[in-house]
């Protein structure tokens, strides 16, 4: 601070003067929040060094990882959804969905597992885009038309499996989930080639830079001529994708299709894409808050399981953060101030005084 | 009523082909008619205020002139061929831009995102040239005289003629021709809404043809040449600014003064 002294001492920090108007200004800007989110992260990951010794192992980590791989995937595809300023309810689904349609492919059907894989990842897309074009013809909210999605590939799943996990699938479907190149298994280096494609796409592309638009005003984005429908669309067809290529990875991984997968899922998924700084009206977010705020969620339950906490306390606890974090995006962004409050609560004053009360 | 004065560009412009001409426009909503038989000419480098009451049909011309709405009937022509309109998109490729009086600005995105948005710098056809989005936008401020703190600065951290002004820039980053601005100061502080008229005029020096519509009398005699008053959906007036007076505008406006046969 000492060193970046205002060129006039008594203005206060934050008008800048018109002469300050200069290419240093118009240099990009850190996002402040991706970095507190990673601060956030780095003491929670020093607290539980010093409170467990099992926590720094690479054997830790490394579950670690492959646990947030998955939910960075599917964290990622709301992401997009709500910057988009809709909401994807299918996502955790959707997973279930393809990861059954691939079981029940290759083992009942005797479908090649490559053929298999792209076929599951296809019609968990183009349920997708039923999702989307559904919106846009009928000018329908999301919110509905993802939950009613929800029903149909959740139940699909449990149809085509009969309620039960279907296993063995052949040694190649099973190596996209376990096997390594190198010290990284596929699972990880899968989803993280696959996320750094994505923030690539939000911030470089003309697509990535509709998606803001559209979800940050509908009607200023249509006035220039951004189709909404198309972006809408676009945009549920590659959550479902994100959310099939992570089933297909799960089901992988546990060498078993089933209709139950992703429930567990949709809790932590939110609660990192919420804290890691998405806006639920549309038009904010990153990718990189998304990793760290599902990193956290991560971790927290990571740290908790090595402290004996049980699994429910845990629920519990994502729950209250979920809370928290959307609480404190209200307060910042000045949706939550003492007016409000003074006008619920009786009794409650705030910061401000009434004129002529002794303080 | 002032023969020397320096604005009289437009006279200089005799040429019998206008920019832009409508003929004929109607436009029914059920069973509202908004526009009834409309024509209007603007030449090229002229300035044009249409004024009217509210539901004149001032905002549904101007979206059909923008590609929002489609005309009933009637034809519009470019340079004296007939174009059509259907999208926003058509109206830009014809070179007219809107400036929208609220819904043109995204508040989340910054002011270079807003000034190009739609429109912005590629690179492969799919990549944002972002590093010449700032500086044009920066270029394109500068052109307009407008103080920026920076084109980072997220357009909702904006004030109300800051807003306009980069709603503006937009307009001009798509090489429009023609502006159409909907109530460009109606939203706007006194001092704000004076900034705007600057705008405009810089505009009108630059060369580009402006149809502003307002319901603001002391504006559209500050920036028109020749103002158009629509009433009930009908063009009742076309008036020189030299030529006519407030009085007759509002008379025109309210009815309280006959019209003319369209």
């Amino acid at each position: 601070m000492r060193e970046k002294q205002a060129p006039t001492p008594d203005s206060p920090p934050g008008s800048r003067t018109a002469e300050s108007a200069s290419a240093r200004s118009d240099s990009p800007r850190w996002n402040l929040q991706v970095i507190g989110i990673y601060s956030a992260l780095l003491v929670m990951g020093i607290v539980l060094t010093i409170l467990s010794p099992y926590f720094l192992t690479v054997q830790n980590i490394r579950s670690l990882l492959i646990t947030a791989s998955t939910l960075s995937l599917i964290g990622a595809a709301l992401t997009i959804v709500l910057i988009a300023g809709e909401i994807d309810l299918s996502f955790a689904a959707m997973q279930a969905f393809a990861g059954s349609i691939s079981a029940l492919l290759i083992i009942e059907a005797g479908v090649p597992w490559p053929l298999g894989i792209v076929l599951a990842v296809t019609i968990g897309t183009a349920a997708g885009v039923v999702s989307g074009a559904v919106t846009v013809i009928g000018r329908l909210p999301t919110f509905i038309t993802t939950l009613a999605m929800l029903g149909i590939v959740q139940g699909t799943a449990f149809l085509l499996t009969n309620g039960q996990p279907v296993s063995n699938f052949p040694d190649g479907y099973q190596a996209v989930g376990t096997n390594w190149l190198g010290p990284i298994p596929f699972s990880i280096l899968v989803p993280a080639v696959i996320y750094i494609g994505l923030h690539f796409m939000l911030t470089r592309t003309v697509f990535g830079l509709h998606i803001f638009a559209v979800g940050g005003n509908k009607s200023a984005a249509e006035s220039v001529g951004i189709s909404w429908g198309r972006t809408i669309i676009s945009v549920l067809a590659l959550s479902a994708f994100l959310s099939s290529i992570s089933g297909i990875l799960i089901t992988s991984r546990l060498n078993a299709g089933s209709g139950s997968y992703g429930a567990d899922d949709l809790l932590p998924a939110v609660a990192g894409v919420i804290i890691g700084g998405t806006s639920l009206t549309g038009g904010v977010g990153s990718l990189w808050g998304t990793f760290g705020g599902i990193m956290i969620v991560v971790t927290i339950g990571d740290g908790l399981t090595l402290l004996n906490v049980s699994q429910f306390w845990q629920q519990i606890l994502v729950g209250v953060i979920i809370m928290g974090a959307v609480l404190i995006d209200q307060v910042t962004r000045g949706s939550i101030n003492a007016p409000r409050l003074r006008a619920l609560v009786p009794g409650f004053r705030g910061r401000k005084r009434r004129t002529g009360s002794t303080g | 009523m002032e023969p020397t004065m320096g604005g009289s560009s437009a006279a200089a412009a005799t040429d019998p082909i206008p920019l832009l001409e409508i003929r004929g426009i109607s436009k029914a909503f059920g069973h509202v008619q908004a526009l009834t038989g409309v024509s209007l000419t603007m030449r090229e480098g002229e300035t044009v205020g249409l004024v009217g009451d509210n539901g004149a049909g001032k905002s549904t011309l101007v979206k059909i002139l923008s590609g929002v709405y489609d005309a009933d009937s009637g034809e519009i022509l470019m340079g004296g061929q007939p174009v059509e309109m259907n999208t926003p998109t058509d109206a830009l490729r014809h070179g007219i831009g809107t400036v929208y009086q609220d819904l043109a600005v995204v508040d989340v995105l910054d002011v270079a995102r807003n000034i190009y948005l739609g429109n912005v710098p590629r690179r492969f056809g799919f990549l944002v040239d972002y590093r010449r989005m700032y500086r044009d936008a920066r270029a394109i401020l500068t052109q307009l005289r407008v103080n920026m703190p920076s084109v980072r600065t997220k357009v909702g951290e904006l004030s109300g003629g800051q807003r306009q002004a980069v709603a503006i820039a937009r307009t001009l980053a798509q090489s429009a021709r023609i502006f159409l601005m909907d109530e460009p100061t109606a939203a706007l502080g006194v001092a704000q809404s004076e900034k705007v008229n600057e705008l405009i005029a810089d505009l009108k020096a630059d060369g580009r043809t402006v149809l502003v519509i307002t319901h603001n009398m002391e504006h559209v005699f500050e920036v028109a040449d020749r103002i158009i008053v629509l009433r009930n959906g009908r063009r009742v007036g076309v008036r020189a600014r030299e030529q006519t007076t407030r009085e007759e505008i509002v008379g025109l406006i309210t009815g309280a003064i006959k019209g003319d046969e369209n």
